[in-house]
């Protein structure tokens, strides 16, 4: 029996593989895209946090000294994520290395990649705030900063802020349409020219292609929608390109379970890689400080208490993102 | 292998005698060679033949989701809960049926989570003199003692420490979220731990919205070199 072929395979369906199945459909390749997790509509998004719901789509990897959250749904984390779209600052792209020379290949620059990222900001699309659209805790925190002498602003976000209500349930999925993931630009986008998407389809390993004209066979397993420890099926589709993406956590270990089909992988696989590295730090606020101190009042006699109010970025400083300063010393200063 | 955990173990219990595994296990050889040439009938203690439906399952872990965050006793002889505190804890808050969530998956092995729970409670009450109950080690203990002995299994790198680990987090998750219900039904029948947090309730038809949300003023200067909210 044939394989089942295609031209391109594409594992993942979030932004590393939501973006060039659109572009390669619209091309005119046959793209296939694999999805280990299940599809969800915004009808689908529950705002509630019952086991069951939210936790479908929602993966939390556990390591040592890290715990990394990922969406696992079609559209990827681009479901459940905050919609925080910032551009890298430039100084990062002149980073050197111990040997003296520059990290980044030549061609990449912020200034190089700004219409790219112009490109993608009217995709999406990407909402600049202003003041009346920063929530309560953006609002604390942007008064702190001033208080405190220092510069902040809003946080651009990939959120319509004509549908938004601010219902701080961004990470279970927004049921308004308002975050704008990839199930609302790219994903249509890449159906609507003949790019077929696969849900519950769990990509095991990367192979050599049996059959003549095409380089890869990918081998997948589906899921038990109910149990995703449970397969119901197996198959295998033979590509000329594959492309990887499943995510900071998912595609190094595709890549590592396919070493020995493939004639092995560079030792840096599944090392020295960057996921979107945080720290988060609770701060537990004075009422009566946010009052007197900050001057803040968002309703008589209350002056804050809205923590579990809007979306949860919205204002930020950008103080400590000193050119200058020593490499590793370097961070922004965000409100979530 | 045996020998470390039992050097591991020993600091721990800060006893005059060794109790090790290996002892145990002697012993138990021994019982085994003598049950094999002359069969007695075996009791076995309820604590350690412990069903899922088997109250005293139920209490062991009642007792342990107490331990972690205590509330009021339910009815005068209530022994699991040690009724330490008044207002609700984790047990009113629905730790037992988190536990027994089929999503949450851990249903099959909450038998062998309460027998491990007891060994270790009757391992402690040997070795601080206390006289153990063997229908139900740890629910016999006083809070004082079963505060004692979760700190030593989650907080020391005792035995079993991931796995009772992982059953102390579904605790607090049944406190502090109420994963086992919608929330929005959670908030409507007035979970305790989403009312001690202060979790808002939904609009009317069951979904959150927040009209206002935000103090509308400009609250700060933005940095000189930022462009449309992206740093230079």
């Amino acid at each position: 029996m044939a394989n089942e072929t295609t031209d391109v395979l594409i594992i993942g369906t979030g932004f590393g593989g939501s973006i060039p199945g659109y572009y390669l459909a619209a091309g005119g390749a046959r793209v296939i895209m694999l999805e280990r997790g299940p599809r969800l509509s915004s009808d689908q998004f529950t705002q509630s946090l019952q086991i069951g719901g939210f936790t479908r789509i929602l993966d939390s990897i556990g390591g040592t000294g890290i715990t990394v959250t990922a969406g696992n749904c079609v559209g990827g984390s681009s479901v459940t994520y905050y919609a925080a779209s910032l551009r890298a600052p430039s100084f990062i792209f002149e980073r050197r290395g111990t040997l003296g020379r520059r990290i980044w290949p030549a061609s990449i620059t912020r200034r190089s990649l700004d219409r790219w990222y112009r490109r993608v900001e009217d995709a999406l699309p990407v909402s600049e705030l202003s003041w009346n659209d920063v929530t309560y805790a953006g609002g604390v925190f942007a008064a702190a900063c001033t208080r405190a002498g220092h510069t902040c602003q809003p946080v651009p976000v990939a959120v319509d802020l004509t549908r938004c209500t601010n219902c701080n349930w961004m990470h279970t999925g927004c049921r308004f349409d308002a975050k704008r993931s990839m199930l609302l630009n790219y994903i249509p986008g890449a159906e609507a020219y003949g790019a077929e998407i696969r849900p519950l389809h769990e990509v095991q390993a990367i192979q050599p292609a049996e059959s003549a004209g095409y380089r890869y066979a990918v081998s997948y397993l589906q899921l038990d929608p109910n149990d995703y420890r449970v397969s119901v099926g197996s198959g295998l589709i033979e590509a000329k390109i594959v492309i990887v993406a499943a995510g900071a956590m998912g595609t190094p270990v595709i890549l590592q379970r396919s070493a020995p089909f493939l004639g092995g992988m560079p030792p840096a696989v599944g090392r020295h890689f960057s996921a979107n590295g945080d720290r988060v730090t609770m701060a537990a606020l004075d009422e009566r400080k946010v009052h007197d101190l900050l001057g803040l009042e968002r309703a008589p006699g209350v002056a804050y208490d809205a923590f579990p109010i809007g979306k949860p970025i919205t204002s930020m400083t950008f103080d400590y993102l000193d050119p200058s300063a020593p490499e590793f010393s370097r961070f922004a200063l965000q409100q979530l | 292998m045996i020998e470390r955990e039992d050097e591991r173990l020993a600091p721990s219990t800060g006893v005059s005698f060794r109790l090790t595994r290996r002892a145990l296990l002697v012993r138990a050889a021994a019982l085994a060679a003598a049950w094999t040439i002359r069969p007695w009938p075996i009791g076995v203690p309820p604590a350690f033949g412990q069903a899922m439906d088997d109250p005293a399952m139920t209490q062991t872990l009642e007792a342990y989701a107490d331990t972690l965050i205590p509330g009021e006793k339910r009815f005068p002889a209530d022994r699991a809960i040690a009724g330490v505190v008044s207002g609700a804890g984790a047990v009113q808050a629905g730790a037992i049926e988190m536990l027994n969530f089929p999503p949450v998956g851990l249903q099959p092995a909450l038998p062998g989570f309460a027998l491990g729970i007891n060994v270790l409670a009757l391992l402690y009450a040997v070795t601080h003199r206390i006289v153990p109950d063997l229908t139900g080690p740890f629910v016999a203990l006083d809070f004082a003692s079963r505060t004692d002995l979760l700190v030593n299994i989650l907080d020391r790198d005792g035995p079993g420490r991931a796995a009772l680990q992982g059953l102390a987090s579904v605790c607090f998750l049944a406190y502090h979220t109420a994963a086992y219900l919608p929330t929005a039904v959670a908030i409507r029948d007035r979970h305790p731990g989403l009312a001690a947090i202060g979790f808002p309730p939904p609009n009317t038809d069951g979904v959150w919205r927040f009209p206002e949300f935000s103090y509308r003023r400009v609250l700060a200067v933005a940095h000189p070199h930022s462009q449309c909210g992206n740093p230079a």
